[in-house]
């Protein structure tokens, strides 16, 4: 089984929202995905945590256009879950059944009793949360990471 | 004597090895698979444990998980049920609640006094005189519990996790094996589990023989071990049933939390004693009991044996002892053995004599059974003892009816009720998702268990596709009586046990429904019955009937106990899993980790309490304060709730949450933010500040944060508002930087015009300090000038280092909660939640002017109009003289005058500042006035008299709040 790992996975967020945010995305010539959805940017994703709420991890983000758009640095605490056990450890922590999220796919949750959201890749996924919950967040899922990999070396 | 069979075909156990334990000193031996107590049972050992009350011998039972008087401890653990406990190599085992040891047991006398000793007794003897039952407490107490706790335990995290199926069956019998491949052929993930730690159920001992059963086995287990779609899970137990299919999966290695689509229960059945004089010996135990001794364990119940009959399965296990070798000296049957299947007819052809409509009298023996009387059965369940028998035995074997393990039925809102043609009480309708198969729904016969089952998996397959269940779940039922309606026979010397947890005999349960507990749940309390650690598995059912009898009614009429969570208990372990403690940390927490600061919690946050060493605390806090009033400090105030109001209704959102005007607050202003309740009560307060037409910035109480950001989406939604609401708590860091050096400090590292015209109190501005973009609110919580400047996360560290370093010229020190909250005393600030309560008003904390009348609307508007003139209770200041040394003060202390409760101090400290006591109490209007004494009753109930004073303590002017003064001051 290849090597869980857990790591820090710093990105440049923000938050748009507003009633014409999703112009503001149209106009910007972004894609625009459905609600609980992703489009891939370059270097990044766009994701859609609303009807009228998007979630940018990118350097650059667009300009919020129009009265009713409003553009917000977030600076979320994002860990990088990898490895074929990450469902495990997920398990531990999230009541939602992750067998099918994929690679893009998108999720709002509660884990481990706070709220997060969720990214999927290709061997794992990106765990974001509010950086005060951060620290929490990573003491917590390191722990599991450390003693299902003592499980695993003891089998 | 070894009682060890050779191998039989469904066996356990490895016997390529050898285990070797002890009990109490003594060795046994064992193989691996075996369970406590088959390995003592095959060593010959029949006295397993004591009972709880009467510390009586007593044996195998169940081998279920319900022989609870089989109960060991070690040094690590207690309630290590033999019965179902593994062997290892190495455990030292001693039997529970046995002083003295399992063979000298000190307290066996105590079965002599059980004629004193009846229901209700413990409840009568030392009801009187009341002082002296402290002392009866203990020796009860000492007497008894089942086991010791090791006080002296080790963390032991195991983590519990969640898994999903949409067919979940409990029970990996036939029924439960074949409804788990039905549904998986038709494409639903299931999972399967079972409590044994081999799938199979009954199939495997009590169908061993059977050979329709041979091949329904193989194909059975074969097709769910290729099976891509069925996880099965030995070993572990369903725990219970929680709402929206939630299902404690209670394995080995902890819980499994599973959501399930649809469940099957599956879980079969509960195989009841008869009860008897002397039913407890060791050697009485169930049919089925001994034929999972024979088939998992290999070991030989007893050599000589009576079987008690009711029923068809009774006579299936008669003919599976005499396969092991016992030799049957009799066979009574209850009812009319004509009336059986073909089996009965098989028994007497191998010469066992059976009798027709007997039943057990008694059991003979001291520490194990030594013979059997019987009798015919004649009106009302009477015995005729002038034609009983006697046989000489050394086991009895019972099997005389059943009692459904429904509990998830019940638990999941099913209804079930008792079917008098089988004698067992069976599902009568269950909720949308949830079946019942095989025993469990009364479907006995092996074919008609699989079609039950291949029935409920179509029902379960259906409603996950959408569909309507069109099964009959009464298709399979059986047609014939399993169970004997009066099981029970009276007997002079007593000792014939409905519970054998609590020792319950026929006579307590009679006594109890005498003295008028007519009801089941009554009578379970008052007499314990079901109470014991098997939680009634073995004695509900008789209980039952018992009381049914004894009140003239019906089973269903008698109905029964609640069924709750959980089946069996669990470590405590295991319930409590990984243990998840969330902790908020604000951005600067390695700042003040660095400079020494000692943490408090305020509700998930770790917030400094003050910095420095535990030993100067005072100390510590005394010099915050000062730096605050004649330098400068800095306190991170991260914690605060931070809101954005955004959009064209924005202003009138915050019009009607909050009780001041805030539509004509000013761009670049701020305003004090006071909510209420519809009653009126204070629910907290913080800033509003204006950053443009629709756009606002709310701040909160760091405990009302999420409440606040909740409230005021609900009314958005509620009233239909054009806003955006974004809770930024945690996204942004925020500091207050006070003290009469603030603004010099301040002014190095912005371009931001802080003169009191550009910039002045209340106001909010958005600029950049240090390079850094913030958001600034001069505001004056702690009564000097002061600037809270809220900054990106990740940006905070960094600007707290350099005001720090910058501010070094003034003297800057990082003060703490503590500090903030003395602060803010010597300003009369009242803090939500401490000089507030469940019922104060703003009238009544002293802030009328936070309320705007004027208003036509506001949340709790009315209710303040209707409550001003009636306000009962004021918030006042005290303070007292300098030269006090009286006991000491803290908040909660009551205000007494006159002999009565007229209020309570809320806040009180020593104020640096001013160099004496001060405090808020809140108290009966009537006592509050300037310079009247204010008696307070300390904690050693001394009164202290302290003096009721103006607030503000400090700056009453508020002339410390304003820049150009202090610019003035400078010059």
């Amino acid at each position: 089984m290849p090597m869980l790992t857990l790591t820090e996975h710093p990105l440049p967020l923000w938050l748009v929202l507003g009633a014409d945010s999703p112009a503001c995305i149209r106009d910007s010539g972004l894609p625009l995905p459905e609600v609980m959805r992703t489009a891939a940017l370059a270097n990044g994703f766009l994701a859609r945590t609303g009807r009228e709420e998007f979630l940018f991890a990118t350097v650059q983000p667009p300009e919020p256009i129009g009265a009713h758009c409003w553009r917000y640095r977030r600076d979320d605490h994002v860990l990088a879950l990898r490895g074929s056990g990450w469902r495990r450890v997920m398990a531990q922590v999230c009541h939602m059944d992750l067998t099918s999220f994929a690679a893009s796919d998108w999720l709002f949750v509660s884990a481990a009793g706070i709220s997060v959201w969720l990214f999927g890749l290709e061997d794992g996924l990106l765990i974001g949360c509010d950086p005060s919950l951060g620290n929490y967040l990573q003491h917590t899922l390191s722990e599991i990471v450390a003693d299902l990999a003592h499980t695993t070396s003891q089998h | 004597m070894s009682c060890r069979l050779p191998i039989q075909p469904f066996e356990w156990l490895d016997r390529h090895q050898r285990v070797r334990f002890t009990l109490e000193g003594r060795g046994f031996e064992g193989y691996p698979g075996d369970c406590v107590s088959s390995a003592l049972w095959a060593s010959g050992q029949r006295l397993l444990g004591r009972s709880f009350k009467y510390h009586r011998p007593r044996g195998l039972l169940s081998l279920a998980n319900h022989d609870i008087n089989a109960l060991y401890e070690n040094a690590d653990d207690t309630h290590i049920r033999g019965d179902v406990t593994p062997i290892s190599a190495g455990l030292q085992l001693s039997a529970t609640n046995t002083p003295g040891g399992l063979w000298h047991d000190r307290m066996r006398w105590l079965g002599r006094l059980s004629p004193m000793l009846r229901v209700g007794f413990y409840y009568k003897a030392f009801h009187s005189p009341r002082r002296l039952f402290p002392f009866w407490e203990g020796v009860i107490r000492r007497a008894a519990g089942l086991g010791k706790v090791n006080t002296a335990w080790r963390r032991q995290v195991t983590p519990k996790w969640y898994t999903h199926c949409e067919v979940l069956v409990i029970g990996a019998g036939p029924a439960g094996m074949q409804a788990a491949l039905h549904a998986a052929e038709g494409g639903a993930r299931v999972i399967l589990v079972d409590e044994n730690p081999h799938i199979g159920g009954s199939l495997d001992y009590a169908w061993v023989h059977d050979s329709e059963a041979a091949s329904i086995r193989v194909q059975l287990k074969q097709a769910i071990k290729a099976h891509p779609g069925i996880q099965v899970m030995t070993g572990t137990v369903a725990g219970g049933w929680y709402a929206d299919q939630w299902i404690p999966l209670c394995t080995p290695d902890g819980i499994a939390k599973t959501r399930a689509g649809t469940m099957i229960v599956a879980s079969g059945l509960l195989e009841q004693p008869a009860v008897f004089h002397n039913n407890d010996l060791p050697g009485v135990m169930l049919a089925s009991g001994a034929q999972r001794l024979v088939a998992r364990y290999a070991v030989q119940p007893c050599r000589r044996a009576l079987l008690l009959v009711a029923n068809d399965e009774g006579y299936r296990a008669a003919l599976d002892m005499v396969a092991a070798g016992v030799e049957l000296v009799a066979v009574a049957d209850l009812g009319d053995p004509d009336a059986r299947s073909a089996l009965a007819d098989e028994l007497r052809s191998e010469g066992v004599p059976v009798f027709a409509r007997h039943m057990i009298h008694e059991a003979e023996g001291s520490d194990g059974v030594t013979g059997a009387v019987i009798a015919p059965r004649i009106a009302d369940g009477q015995l005729d003892l002038s034609a009983s028998r006697r046989f000489a035995c050394d086991g009895i074997l019972m099997s005389v009816g059943w009692a459904p393990a429904a509990h998830l039925l019940y638990q999941a809102g099913g209804k079930l009720g008792y079917d008098e043609r089988i004698g067992q009480i069976v599902p009568r309708e269950l909720p949308d998702g949830v079946y019942a198969a095989g025993r469990v729904n009364g479907v006995f016969a092996l074919a008609d268990q699989l079609q039950d089952a291949r029935r409920a998996a179509a029902d379960a397959l259906a409603v996950l596709a959408g569909h309507t269940p069109k099964g009959d779940p009464l298709r399979w039922r059986s047609r014939d009586c399993h169970s004997a309606d009066w099981p029970i026979a009276e007997h002079p010397k007593g000792k014939n046990f409905v519970d054998m947890d609590e020792d319950l005999q026929l006579r307590d349960l009679l006594d109890a429904a005498a003295e008028g507990f007519d009801n089941i749940e009554l009578i379970k309390r008052f007499s314990t019955v079901g109470m014991g650690p098997s939680q009634g598995k073995h004695a509900n059912m008789n209980a039952i009937r018992v009381l049914a009898r004894t009140l003239g009614q019906t089973i269903d009429q008698t109905g029964s106990t609640t069924a709750r969570p959980f089946y069996h208990p669990q470590r405590l372990d295991h319930l409590a899993g990984r243990r998840f403690r969330v902790h908020q940390r604000s951005a600067l927490h390695e700042q003040h980790v660095a400079a020494g600061a000692m943490f408090m919690e305020a509700g998930h946050w770790q917030r400094p309490d003050y910095y420095g060493s535990p030993a100067e605390r005072e100390d510590q806090i005394r010099a915050e304060v000062r730096a605050v009033r004649n330098g400068l400090g800095i306190i991170d105030v991260s914690t605060l709730g931070k809101i954005e109001v955004l959009g064209p209704d924005a202003a009138r959102l915050l019009d009607a949450v909050y009780t001041m005007r805030m539509t004509n607050v000013k761009q670049g202003m701020t305003r004090y933010a006071l909510s209420v309740d519809e009653t009126g009560v204070i629910v907290d307060d913080g800033i509003v500040g204006r950053l443009g037409a629709d756009r606002f910035y709310v701040t909160t109480t760091t405990s009302h944060a999420a409440a606040s950001y909740r409230q005021l989406g609900r009314y958005t939604a509620e009233w239909g508002l054009n806003v955006r609401i974004l809770n930024r708590t945690g996204q942004l860091a925020a500091m207050n930087l006070a003290g009469p050096h603030s603004r010099r400090l301040l002014a190095t590292l912005t371009d931001l015009d802080l003169s009191e015209d550009a910039f002045p109190y209340l106001g909010i501005r958005e600029a950049e300090v240090a390079g850094i973009p913030a958001r600034l609110m001069r505001v004056g919580f702690v009564g000097e000038l002061g600037y809270e400047i809220h900054v990106p996360y990740t940006c905070a560290a960094e600007l707290w280092q350099r005001l720090m370093a910058d501010g070094d010229d003034y003297g800057i020190r990082p003060f703490g909660v503590e500090a903030q909250r003395r602060l803010r005393l010597e300003k009369g600030h009242i803090i939500v939640g401490q000089d507030s309560d469940g019922l104060t008003t703003p009238y009544e904390a002293g802030m009328p002017w936070s309320v705007h009348l004027k208003k036509p609307f506001f949340v709790g508007r009315q209710t303040l109009e209707v409550l001003q003139p009636r306000t009962a209770r004021q918030l006042v200041g005290f303070a007292l003289p300098t030269n006090y040394t009286g006991p000491e003060l803290c908040e909660c202390l009551l205000v007494i005058a006159d002999g009565n409760i007229r209020g309570r101090v809320t806040s009180v400290s020593y104020s640096p500042t001013l160099g004496h006591l001060i405090g808020l109490a809140m108290i009966d209007k009537p006592l509050a006035g300037i310079d009247q004494p204010l008696p307070i009753r300390t904690t050693d109930g001394r009164i202290v008299e302290a003096r009721q004073v103006a607030t503000p303590f400090y700056d009453p002017e508020g002339l410390r709040q304003r820049a150009d003064l202090q610019l003035a001051e400078a010059v």
